[in-house]
C-alpha cells in the first residue's frame, strides 16, 4: 500500500520540490499552504509534515490541533520539518514524533522519509496479530 | 589440565595394558592350578592302586597261609603266621577269625585296629580309608570249604610323605611354566598390542590436535597394523579434505575481495561477526569489525542529529530482523534500507545495501550485508538526470509558450529585466543603507517576479525571487541573524544577480525551443489576410521613387516567413525514419531566423523533408559500416539557410557515402538515357531513377530529385548536387540568375 504524506508549509515552491522529491520516490504525496481544515486528511495519512515558521501560526499549534481533532485512535506519525536548530532539539515537547533535518537538502529529505516510511511499516507489521499455528 | 589428570587414572586404574596383563595373569594362574590339581589327583590315585594291588595280594599269601591252621584247628600257627605278618612295617594291624567265630581268633596290633567284631560282621573286599587300606579276605581250605576270614590293614602314612613330597614338585612343575607362559604373554599383549594402540592413541590425540602429519608406524599385517595403516589412511583423507576446505575457503575468499561487494555479517546484536572482504575495509575502513554494523552504517548519530531517523529505523529492522522466520525474510527484506550515504573524510559515499539472511535450525542466527559504492553512478545519473530533466522542462515550457503566447513571455522576459534592473539601480542609490519604502518597493519588484516566474515554470527565478523577499523580509523585522550577517545588500545584490541570470537562461531556452530562433524575440502577430494585400502593392511602390521602394522591401520582408518554419518537423522526425533503417543521425539547423520569400516558403518545407529522407536513405550508413569507415556512428544531416540580395542560399548536406556513380550510370542506362553525356550529379534528377532496388517508406521511386527540381524551378531555384565519395552529399538551392517565369509577387 502506498505511503501516504501530507505537507503543510507556507511556501508554495518548498511544497511543489517536496512533492516532485518524494513522488518521485513512489509515495502519495498531498501538499497544502493551509494549515487549517487539515484534519480531514489524517485518517488518510501515514505521514504528516509540519514546517513550523509560518505566518501567524507555528508548527505546534498545527500538530497540537491536528492531534485533538483526530482523536487518539490515528496511526499517523508527525515530523518536524524545520531549519531551526533550537526548535528542531525541542521536538517531543511540541508535540512531534521526530524531526527531519537539513531543510531543503532533497537527498537527505528523501533518505529520512524513507526511513520514517519503514519504521511506520516495522511498526504496522509488529501490531499484526501472529498467524494462527 | 584436566584432561592429564584423567590421562593419569586411565594409566593407573583403567589402561588396556592393565587389564590386558590382569587377564592373562588370571588365565594363567587358573589353568596352572586346574593343571596341578589334575597331576595331584592323578599321582594320588597311582599311589592308592598300588597300595590296593599290594594289599590285596598280601592278604591273598596270608589267607593261603591260614588255609591249614584254621582247617586244623592250629591256633598256634595262625599266632605264627600273625606274628610273620608283624614283620612288614606297613602292616598296621591284622585278624584271623574262624569262620562263624564271634571274636578274632588272633590279633596284630589290636591298639591300631578298628573295632573288629565277629567273623560276620564284615564283607569281603577292599576298603580304603584315610589312614590306610583294608583288606577283608576268607580263607578256603583246601578242601574248598570256607573256614576263616583275615582282616590285614595297611597304612598309608609312608605313601602319604611321598605324595607330599611329589605333589610339592608338581606344584613347582606348574608354577614355573605358568610364569614363564605369563611373562611371555605379557611381552606379547605389550608389544603388539599395548604398545601399537598407545602409539595409536597418541596420533590420533595429536591429530585431534590439530597436527596434520600425525602418523603411525605399522609393523605388523595384523589387525593392529591394519587398524594403524586404517587410521594413518584416515589421517591422509583428513589432511586431504583439510587442503581442500582450506583451498576452497582461499578460493571463495580471493573470490569475496574480488567481489565489488564489500560483505560483511552480523549477530543479533549487530556485531560484526567471522571474516570480511576486502572491498568492506576498503568501504569501511581498517578496523571497523570492533562495531557494530548500526555503526557502520550510521555513525555518529546521536538523537536529534540528521541521521537519527535513519538509525532509529534500522535499530528497528535490526531487532525485528532476528525475530521472523527465514521463510518471511521477503517480507523484513523490503523494510531494510536500500542506499545509505556514508560521510568520509574526503567525500561523502553513497553505498546500496542488501541484506541476506543465515539461518540454522529454522532460525535467523546472522545476517549478511551486501555493499556496493555506487557514488559515481549515482552521482553522474544525478547530473545527467538533472541536465536532462531541467532541459526537458524548460524546453516543454517554452513550447508551449512559444505556441501559445510566445510574445507574451518575450514581454514577461523585458518586463522582468527592467524589474531586476529598477532594483539594482535602488540599492546603488541607497549608498549602502536601505530604507522602508526601497524595502517596499524591491518587494513589490520581487513578489511580481516570483509570481510570473511560477507562471512560466522558470523555477530558477522563482527561487531567486523567493530568496530576495526573505532576505527582505528579515530586514523588514530587523531581524538579529540579518543584522550579525551584516551582508543584507549584499545578498540583495547576489539574489538580484541570481534573477538576471535566470531571465537570460530563459530568453536563451526560449530562442532554442523557438523553430524560427530569435526571430521568435522580434515577432508580433498580424493578420495574414493584411499582409498579402500589403504584399500585392508592392510593384506599385516600386516604382514610386524611393520612399516607395523602401516600402517595397519592407512589405516583402513582412511577407517572409524565417526559415527555421520550413522546418519545424525535421530536427525530430528525421532520427526517427533513420531508426526505422537501422541508421542513426542527427539534424542539425543553421539560420532559423532568415527570411524566406513567401513563394519559396511555400514550397520549400516538403522539398526539404524530400531532401532530407533521400540523405537518410541514400546517404546515411548504418553504424556499423561509418565505425569501419573512421566515422562517427551518428551521422548528421545539416541544413543551413544563409541570407542574400536575391533571396535565401539553402544548403541540405549530410556525411554519408555520397553518390553511388556506377549505379547511377547504370540505372540511366537502363532508362534509355546517355549515361556519358552527363555527370552523376545530374543523372540523379531524372525522372525514375533510383538506385534502390525496391521502394522503401523513405524513397525508391526515382522522383523525388525530379519533383524537388521541378517544384523550385516554379520559385526561381536551381539545384546543384556534389558529392564526395564517403564524404558527403550536398543539395544547394540557390536563386536562378535568370529571371523566374513565375514572379513571386503572385504569391
Amino acid at each position: 500500500m502506498t505511503f501516504r504524506i501530507l505537507i503543510i508549509d507556507d511556501s508554495d515552491a518548498l511544497l511543489a520540490r517536496m512533492q516532485r522529491v518524494l513522488s518521485a520516490e513512489g509515495y502519495d504525496v498531498t501538499i497544502t499552504t493551509q494549515v487549517i481544515g487539515n484534519a480531514r486528511h489524517i485518517p488518510t495519512s501515514d505521514l504528516v509534515i509540519i514546517d513550523y515558521h509560518m505566518p501567524g501560526i507555528d508548527g505546534a499549534t498545527v500538530v497540537s490541533s491536528l492531534k485533538s481533532a483526530a482523536g487518539a485512535s490515528h496511526r499517523c506519525l508527525f515530523y518536524l520539518y524545520t531549519s531551526d536548530k533550537e526548535v528542531s532539539a525541542d521536538y517531543g515537547h511540541l508535540g512531534f514524533d521526530g524531526v527531519i533535518t537539513a531543510k531543503g537538502d532533497d537527498e537527505a529529505l528523501r533518505s529520512q522519509v524513507s526511513a520514517i516510511a519503514r519504521i511506520s511499516q516495522m511498526r504496522s507489521l509488529a501490531r499484526r496479530p501472529p498467524p494462527p499455528k | 589440565m584436566v584432561a592429564t589428570g584423567v590421562r593419569r587414572r586411565r594409566a593407573l586404574y583403567g589402561s588396556l595394558g592393565t587389564k590386558l596383563v590382569l587377564a592373562v595373569v588370571a588365565i594363567v594362574a587358573l589353568s596352572s592350578t586346574l593343571l596341578y590339581l589334575v597331576l595331584v589327583e592323578r599321582e594320588r590315585d597311582g599311589l592308592l592302586q598300588a597300595k590296593q594291588r599290594a594289599a590285596n595280594k598280601l592278604a591273598d599269601l596270608f589267607a593261603a597261609s591260614l588255609s591249614a591252621p584254621l582247617d586244623f584247628d592250629d591256633t598256634e600257627a595262625v599266632g605264627a603266621q600273625l606274628e610273620e605278618l608283624g614283620t612288614d612295617p606297613e602292616v598296621t594291624c591284622a585278624a584271623v577269625w574262624r569262620d562263624g567265630a564271634r571274636a578274632p581268633l588272633g590279633v596284630l596290633h589290636r591298639e591300631a585296629c578298628p573295632e573288629l567284631g565277629g567273623s560276620d560282621d564284615r564283607i569281603d573286599g577292599l576298603h580304603t580309608s584315610r589312614d590306610g587300606v583294608e583288606v577283608i579276605h576268607p580263607v578256603i581250605a583246601p578242601t574248598g570249604v570256607r573256614v576263616g576270614r583275615t582282616l590285614i590293614v595297611l597304612a598309608l602314612r609312608a605313601n602319604q610323605a611321598a605324595f607330599e613330597e611329589t605333589r610339592i614338585r608338581l606344584l613347582a612343575l606348574s608354577a614355573l611354566p605358568a610364569l614363564a607362559i605369563t611373562a611371555l604373554l605379557l611381552l606379547l599383549v605389550r608389544g603388539q598390542i599395548v604398545v601399537p594402540i598407545a602409539e595409536l592413541a597418541g596420533a590420533a590425540r595429536r591429530l585431534g590436535e590439530g597436527d596434520r602429519e600425525a602418523r603411525v608406524a605399522t609393523r605388523s599385517n595384523d589387525e593392529i597394523g591394519e587398524l594403524g595403516a586404517a587410521f594413518n589412511g584416515m589421517a591422509d583423507a583428513i589432511a586431504e579434505h583439510e587442503r581442500q576446505i582450506e583451498a576452497a575457503t582461499q578460493s571463495l575468499r580471493e573470490l569475496l575481495d574480488n567481489m565489488r561487494q564489500a560483505i560483511v555479517a552480523f549477530d543479533e546484536r549487530g556485531a560484526v561477526v567471522g571474516a570480511v572482504s576486502r572491498e568492506a575495509r576498503a568501504l569501511f575502513g581498517e578496523g571497523f569489525e570492533a562495531g557494530t554494523v548500526g555503526d557502520l552504517l550510521y555513525p555518529a548519530a546521536p538523537p536529534g542529529a540528521a541521521r537519527a531517523i535513519e538509525r532509529q529505523a534500522f535499530d528497528e529492522w535490526l531487532a525485528l530482523a532476528f525475530q521472523i522466520p527465514p521463510s518471511s525474510w521477503g517480507e523484513i527484506a523490503r523494510l531494510a534500507p536500500r542506499d545509505v550515504v556514508l560521510h568520509r573524510a574526503d567525500a561523502a559515499r553513497t553505498v546500496e545495501v542488501e541484506f541476506r539472511p543465515i539461518s540454522r535450525d529454522g532460525a535467523v542466527v546472522r545476517v549478511m550485508m551486501l555493499a556496493t559504492d555506487v557514488s559515481e553512478q549515482r552521482d553522474l545519473r544525478k547530473r545527467v538526470e538533472t541536465q536532462e530533466e531541467l532541459y526537458e522542462r524548460r524546453m516543454a515550457a517554452m513550447r508551449r509558450l512559444v505556441t501559445g503566447g510566445g510574445q507574451v513571455f518575450v514581454r514577461f522576459l523585458d518586463g522582468a529585466t527592467q524589474r531586476i534592473a529598477r532594483s539594482v539601480r535602488v540599492l546603488d542609490d541607497g549608498g549602502g543603507k536601505i530604507h522602508a519604502a526601497q524595502v517596499d518597493e524591491l518587494f513589490r519588484h520581487a513578489h511580481t517576479l516570483k509570481g510570473e516566474a511560477r507562471a512560466f515554470a522558470l523555477s530558477d527565478l522563482e527561487a531567486a525571487a523567493e530568496r530576495i523577499e526573505e532576505e527582505l523580509d528579515a530586514i523588514r523585522r530587523d531581524d538579529p541573524a540579518a543584522q550579525r550577517r551584516g551582508f543584507a545588500i549584499q545578498a540583495l545584490y547576489g539574489h538580484l544577480a541570481a534573477a538576471q541570470a535566470a531571465v537570460a537562461e530563459g530568453r536563451e531556452v526560449f530562442v532554442a525551443a523557438s523553430p524560427i530562433g530569435e526571430a521568435a524575440l522580434d515577432q508580433i502577430t498580424v493578420r495574414r489576410a493584411d499582409v498579402d494585400a500589403l504584399l500585392a502593392l508592392a510593384p506599385q511602390l516600386d516604382a514610386s521613387g524611393a520612399a516607395g521602394l523602401r516600402a517595397a522591401q519592407l512589405t516583402r520582408r513582412l511577407a517572409a516567413r524565417p526559415f527555421g518554419e520550413s522546418t519545424t518537423t525535421l530536427a525530430d522526425a528525421a532520427p526517427t525514419w533513420g531508426e526505422e533503417h537501422g541508421k542513426k543521425l542527427r539534424v542539425e539547423i543553421e539560420g532559423r531566423d532568415v527570411p524566406v520569400p513567401p513563394a519559396l516558403a511555400r514550397v520549400l518545407s516538403p522539398v526539404l523533408v524530400h531532401l532530407v529522407r533521400n540523405a537518410v536513405a541514400h546517404g546515411i550508413e548504418a553504424p556499423a559500416q561509418r565505425e569501419a569507415l573512421g566515422k562517427p556512428a551518428t551521422g548528421v544531416v545539416r541544413i543551413e539557410a544563409t541570407s542574400a540580395e536575391r533571396g535565401p542560399t539553402i544548403v541540405v548536406e549530410d556525411d554519408g557515402r555520397g553518390l553511388d556513380d556506377d549505379a547511377i550510370r547504370k540505372q540511366a542506362r537502363s532508362l534509355g538515357a546517355d549515361a556519358r553525356a552527363a555527370p552523376a550529379t545530374q543523372l540523379v534528377f531524372a525522372s525514375g531513377l533510383t538506385t534502390l532496388s525496391r521502394a522503401g517508406s523513405l524513397a525508391g521511386r526515382g522522383v523525388g530529385l525530379s519533383a524537388v527540381r521541378a517544384e523550385l524551378a516554379e520559385v526561381g531555384y536551381d539545384v546543384v548536387l556534389s558529392s564526395q565519395p564517403n564524404v558527403s552529399t550536398r543539395v544547394t538551392l540557390a536563386p536562378r540568375k535568370i529571371a523566374p517565369r513565375t514572379s513571386p509577387a503572385r504569391s
